[in-house]
């Protein structure tokens, strides 16, 4: 039996369609983190990026049908995650109050008490410091984002989405290294 | 080591990076699995076409008018806010009585559309808003989804 991870994006959108509930939770677990890149780098607060994402999850709901190609829904994802994330900058209306401590995780893992936290954690610092093309650029990438998601979510023709990724890989290890 | 490699290990540390400091929240997750209930593929989607803010636009205790149009049906929405929540008023055309459910982040607020269209729903959390409403030959009508 092939897992989920060899199913390929296409393949989950049409049996979506058929009512499949698996496969829904199949591109919600590949996506989400590439979603929550995009709001993030964009410098949305914690509960106005999940505002974002899930506006986001929402939309492909009610147009998962009409989707013309399915192969390409991560790029439609991103589309349309960029497109929330503007609205939520310009909205004039805040979105609905969270209480801060409803996200935070109770129980950091094993990975955080481990010796690399400090480099990790200067690594998060100096991309945090990027420009925003590169910042989100450099995290989508880091969650197995293709060229194609990359520059829908930044509005890069496709070709230049490689020189621009050099620049800002060259750029961050600069940072690192001073 | 060479670039190729150099820059695997690198977008692999940031990776691990933001899975330690900044993950998608687990309810994240959760809601958008969860998002897949409201899938009502027969549904005719209306989307939102106009909206508009009366003078004061953006200031706290003015209404929104929103317009939702899809084939042959028109959703015209009042959104006011009242205190925490909105209230939503609004026409169905043509005009029909329907019932009406208004999906949003705290679950559904029920009502009806009377013979001459219009409906009022109270209580309306502020948030990812979407109207759904079920035709007396039982078709069903939904608007996109919209930020209240």
């Amino acid at each position: 039996m092939r897992s989920e991870v060899d199913v390929t994006a296409g393949e989950l959108v049409v049996r979506a369609r058929e009512g499949d509930a698996e496969a829904w939770n199949a591109l919600v677990g590949r996506y989400t983190p590439m979603l929550w890149s995009i709001a993030r780098s964009r410098g949305l607060d914690g509960p106005v990026a999940e505002d974002a994402v899930q506006a986001t999850w929402l939309r492909l709901v009610q147009r998962i049908d009409a989707l013309w190609e399915p192969e390409s829904v991560g790029a439609w994802l991103a589309t349309v995650c960029r497109n929330e994330c503007h609205a939520l900058f310009s909205a004039p209306f805040a979105p609905p109050p969270r209480t801060p401590q409803d996200d935070a995780d109770p129980s950091p893992g094993p990975e955080s008490r481990s010796v690399d936290r400090d480099r990790l954690e200067r690594l998060a610092a100096a991309l945090r410091a990027m420009p925003e093309r590169c910042r989100t650029m450099l995290r989508m990438l880091a969650v197995s984002a293709t060229y194609t998601e990359i520059s829908a979510a930044l509005e890069l023709p496709a070709g230049s989405v490689g020189p621009i990724r050099a620049r800002c890989l060259r750029r961050l290890r600069g940072s690192l290294d001073e | 080591m060479n670039e190729a490699n150099e820059v695997d290990e690198l977008l692999h540390e940031l990776r691990r990076a933001f899975e330690l400091l900044d993950p998608p929240p687990r309810a994240l997750f959760e809601a958008a699995r969860a998002a897949f209930a409201f899938r009502d593929p027969d549904a005719s989607l209306a989307e939102l076409t106009r909206e508009a803010t009366p003078a004061g636009a953006g200031l706290r205790g003015s209404s929104r008018l929103l317009t939702f149009t899809g084939d042959d049906v028109t959703v015209e929405l009042q959104v006011s806010p009242a205190g925490g929540v909105r209230v939503l008023t609004g026409r169905l055309s043509p005009a029909r009585p329907a019932t009406l459910c208004v999906r949003h982040s705290r679950g559904e607020t029920r009502t009806h559309v009377d013979e001459s269209g219009h409906f009022v729903a109270g209580d309306v959390p502020p948030g990812q808003v979407m109207l759904h409403f079920t035709l007396p030959d039982a078709t069903t009508v939904v608007t996109s989804w919209s930020r209240l």
